[in-house]
This record gives C-alpha cells, structure tokens and sequence, in this order.
C-alpha cells in the first residue's frame, strides 16, 4: 500500500474514543434495555437468537430507530439527539443496500460527496478504498452485477470511505452463500483489525463472533443475559441459549 | 401440448369471447373509422393550416409546461402520500380521496370550480384582481386547468414506484452523512426515476387532450387558449375534414405515448 493509500486507522496518533450506551427502545413485543461500552480496536459481539432485538440496538445507535430513554457518547461526543447523518457511525446492512443506480465506484464515493466533495474530487478520493478492498476491477459495474462477497466489500468500504468514528455492521455473513462464508469472514476479520475505531457486529453465528470479536454481549428478548470474551461464555454460559451456542463450535 | 401436471386449463367460454370481442370492437372500431374518414390527400395541406399550427403549438407549450408544474408539484405529494399509510385513517383517506377527485370528475366541473376559485370574482381571484393578475381566458388558465387534471396520474405513478422501491437505502444514505434533502435528490428521486417518468408521459398525455376544464376556464381563444381538442371540436361544426386532420395529430401523440411508456413503467400492466 502505498503511503496516500488510506489506512483503516488512519490519525494513528489521535486517541480513539469509545461508544458508550445506554438506551430503551420500544418495541411492541418487549422493551430493549441495553448498556454497551465498546472500546476501539475491540470488536463487539451482540448475539443472540432470532428477534431479541439486536438489530434493533443496531438501529438505535445509527440514529435510525428513537430511544425511549437513555444516551450514545461516542468518546467526548453526546450523539443521543443527533440525527443520523451527522453521528460519523457508519453501518454495514445485512443486506448491504448498495445504491442501485449508482456504479461501484459512486457507491463508494457516496460519503465522500455528502461530506462536500464534488463528484469528481470523491471520485478521486474514493480510488484508494476502492484498491484496498480490491475492487479497482468491479468500478464500473453496478450493485446487481455484484457477487455477495463483492458487494459485501463494496459496504464496507463505501462504510469507510465516509470516515466512521464507528462502525456498525448487522449479520455481515447472512446474504452470503455458505461455501464462501469463511474466506470472506477471514478478509472482514482483516479489514476490521485495521480499523482500531468502535465495532458493534450484529450476529448470531458463534464462527462470526470468534473471527470478528474480541468481546460479546449476548441479548436475549431485549435484555443483556450475559458479557465477556468468548472463552468466558465457553467456561460458563449463563443461559441455555448461550449453551447452545458454544456447543455449535 | 405440454401442461405442467398434465392440468387441462380450460379456456374461457364462447360467450365470453363474443363479448371481449364487442368490447374491443367497442375501443378500437372509432379509432379505425377517424383513419378510414381521413382526407389522406389533403392532409398535408390541412396540418399545415396556420390554425392548425398555432393550435399543435399552444398545445405543446402549454402540455409541456404543465408537466413541468405537475413534476415539481407532484413529486413532494407523492411522496407525502406514499409516507401517509402509517397516519390515522381520516386524514389518509381525505389526502387520497383530494388526490383522486380529479380523476373521476368530469372536466367541465373541474373547469367551473377552477373559475369559482380564480375568476375575476371568485374566492381567490377577487383579491388576485385587485393587485392586477386576471388568470381566466389566458394561457395560464390553460396551464392550471391541464395542471388540475393531469397532476393524478402523475402522482400515482410516482406513488406506486415510492411503495415499490427498497426505501431502507434511504438509511445507508443518511448513515453516510447526507441530509434529508441530499437523501430525497440522491437517492429516492433515482430510485423511483421509471415511475416519474411513466407519470410524466401520461401527465403531458393528459394535458394534451384536455378539453373540458380549459374550455370552461379558458375559453377558446385562437393563439392563446385555443389547443388542439378545443380546435378540433370547433372544425367539426364547419370543416369536418379539418377537424379530422386536428383529430389525427391527437391520435398519434396518444399513440407514441403508448409506445414510449411500454410495459414496464406501467405498474400491473406486463406484456
């Protein structure tokens, strides 16, 4: 990589901030009450089993879903009433909801645009990400000419071209065909260890948590059943889900 | 033949062909008899009327600039509408059923209550009169009676794309720093780009044949608020080949908009 190349941890001299959070959201079924603080360059887990509410923290903390109650500090930033586009949290979609009339390349220079680059000053400025995650081959090409593994780069670095101050990624794995889960699962693992800024990864496949995370909070029908590194929740789990869980590995 | 598990799908009865095929008789027929009745050897010399020419001219203007309006207009109502289904059941009901009027009144009335509204003495136009601004019998008037009925059928068509689309991309996009504004230009207004132009063919469609409401509204002014319909109906009391020829025009405008919406820009329509 060359040195204007962007690097995932770009500033590598600025101090990081952590997410901290604490928030209530109604939802119809059952209120989610949630307390997260995730460090820079320590990946969190949040797991647990269909419809407890994950994606709903999700959506929370990007500023798309209000909360009841509660607050989002994003180091010395209160981000709880800033709207969506001006909390720097980028998210990765579980279905990666690329523009569809917008090539590779503009998908990618989409944040860059919005953060008051001219079209063809972002498109410059988009060409090291678009390197990095290797799709200088893919430019011109529209999402739904796009393999699950491609599109799954193009999010993440359309994500990062934005420059996050966190990132957000909800079942990463989910739209991808079985057979190529593991090697993209390895180059995520990659690109999220270059990234030392707060990583919430939604999921619930104990092979996501153990490549991609360093911790885990495990959430339950909208309340934290249980918290710490993976090999705590091997050593004790504390629900009968999250027995399970470990024993899929 | 091969039938996917050997199922005999049985065709529709005989009765039933003899009355679809009266119904198209019904559609088509009339369409046939203005081709069969046309003064082909004249034609040339009859479009090129000046009258005829001024009328094609006021009718594509002012078609043109309606559309216009309905496009600026209807998008934002559009897309009002389409966010209405999650409002109380009152409100959402009114905003569909003010959208609709149009659509199902007849023009001429449409054409009065626009000259009740507006007219040197109606509820509006009173005051309009007093700072100077006369709309009735002008090309105005032409401009907002086609604005009046043609806006519907843009405003469903871009409402059936808005309902249609993926609008959670709208989320990627903000997460990406823009705003509401940058969202709606960026994104939302490309991604139901087919359903506004689908709904800009038929509006301008619309405008180009309306009748009734800018007759009522507008009068018949030849330059200024005489189109095509209105002069074409006016030839068939004197010069029915004239007229024909006026009819023509509108048949084949009608026709190219068919042509150019084709089917996948119309919503439950596929060939």
């Amino acid at each position: 990589m060359n040195a204007s190349a962007p690097s995932a941890t770009p500033g590598a001299t600025s101090e990081f901030p952590t997410l901290c959070a604490s928030l209530e959201v109604v939802r119809p079924d059952f209120p989610i009450v949630v307390e997260l603080e995730v460090a820079a360059g320590r990946p969190l887990a949040l797991v647990g089993p269909n419809g407890a509410g994950k994606t709903t923290v999700l959506m929370a903390l990007a500023g798309h879903l209000p909360l009841k109650r509660g607050s989002i500090r994003l180091g010395a930033r209160d981000i709880t009433a800033a709207p969506a586009e001006a909390r720097r949290v980028g998210v990765v979609f579980q279905d990666f909801l690329l523009f569809p009339h917008l090539t590779v390349a503009d998908n990618v220079a989409y944040g860059i645009r919005m953060r008051g680059s001219r079209l063809a000053a972002a498109r410059v400025a988009a060409l090291p990400w678009l390197e990095r995650f290797d799709l200088a081959g893919l430019t011109g090409r529209y999402p739904h000419e796009l393999s699950g593994g491609q599109a799954q780069r193009v999010a993440l670095a359309r994500a990062l071209a934005a420059e996050p101050e966190a990132l957000l990624l909800d079942e990463p794995m989910a739209s991808l065909d079985v057979e190529v889960r593991d090697e993209v699962r390895a180059e995520l693992a990659g690109y999220l260890r270059d990234f030392d800024r707060p990583t919430v990864i939604v999921t619930h496949s104990a092979a996501d948590v153990m490549a991609l995370a360093a911790d885990v909070v495990v959430l339950e029908r909208g309340a934290v059943t249980q918290r710490g590194t993976w090999a705590r929740l091997l050593q004790a789990p504390a629900t009968p889900y999250v027995t399970r869980l470990v024993r899929r590995t | 033949m091969r039938r996917s598990a050997g199922i005999r799908r049985r065709g529709p009865a005989v009765a039933v062909w003899v009355i679809a095929g009266t119904a198209l008789a019904l559609l088509v027929l009339p369409l046939l008899a203005i081709l069969l009745s046309a003064p082909w050897p004249q034609l040339p010399a009859l479009l090129a009327a000046p009258e005829t020419l001024q009328a094609l001219g006021l009718s594509v203007l002012t078609g043109v600039i309606s559309t216009a309006l309905c496009l600026v207009l209807g998008i934002p109502l559009a897309v009002v509408l389409a966010r209405s289904v999650s409002w109380p059941v009152v409100p959402r009901r009114l905003l569909r059923a003010a959208v609709t009027i149009p659509l199902v009144l007849p023009p001429v009335v449409g054409g009065l209550a626009l000259l009740l509204l507006l007219g040197r003495n109606g509820v509006l136009g009173r005051y309009l009169a007093a700072i100077g601004i006369t709309i009735p019998f002008t090309t105005g008037a032409v401009v907002i009676a086609q604005t009046f009925v043609a806006m519907p059928f843009l405003v469903f068509a871009v409402e059936g794309a808005l309902r249609g689309a993926d609008r959670r991309v709208e989320l990627a996009a903000a997460s990406l720093g823009a705003s509401r504004w940058q969202v709606f230009r960026s994104v939302t207004i490309p991604l139901v780009a087919p359903g506004i132009a689908a709904g800009a063919v038929l509006c301008f469609a619309r405008a180009l044949g309306e009748f009734g409401a800018t007759i009522t509204f507008a009068g018949s002014y030849p330059g200024v608020t005489r189109t095509l319909p209105i002069a074409s109906y006016l030839a068939s009391q004197t010069d029915l080949n004239q007229s024909i020829a006026l009819a023509l025009v509108l048949l084949v405008v009608s026709v190219a908009v068919l042509l150019g919406l084709r089917d996948r820009w119309l919503p439950g329509v596929r060939g």
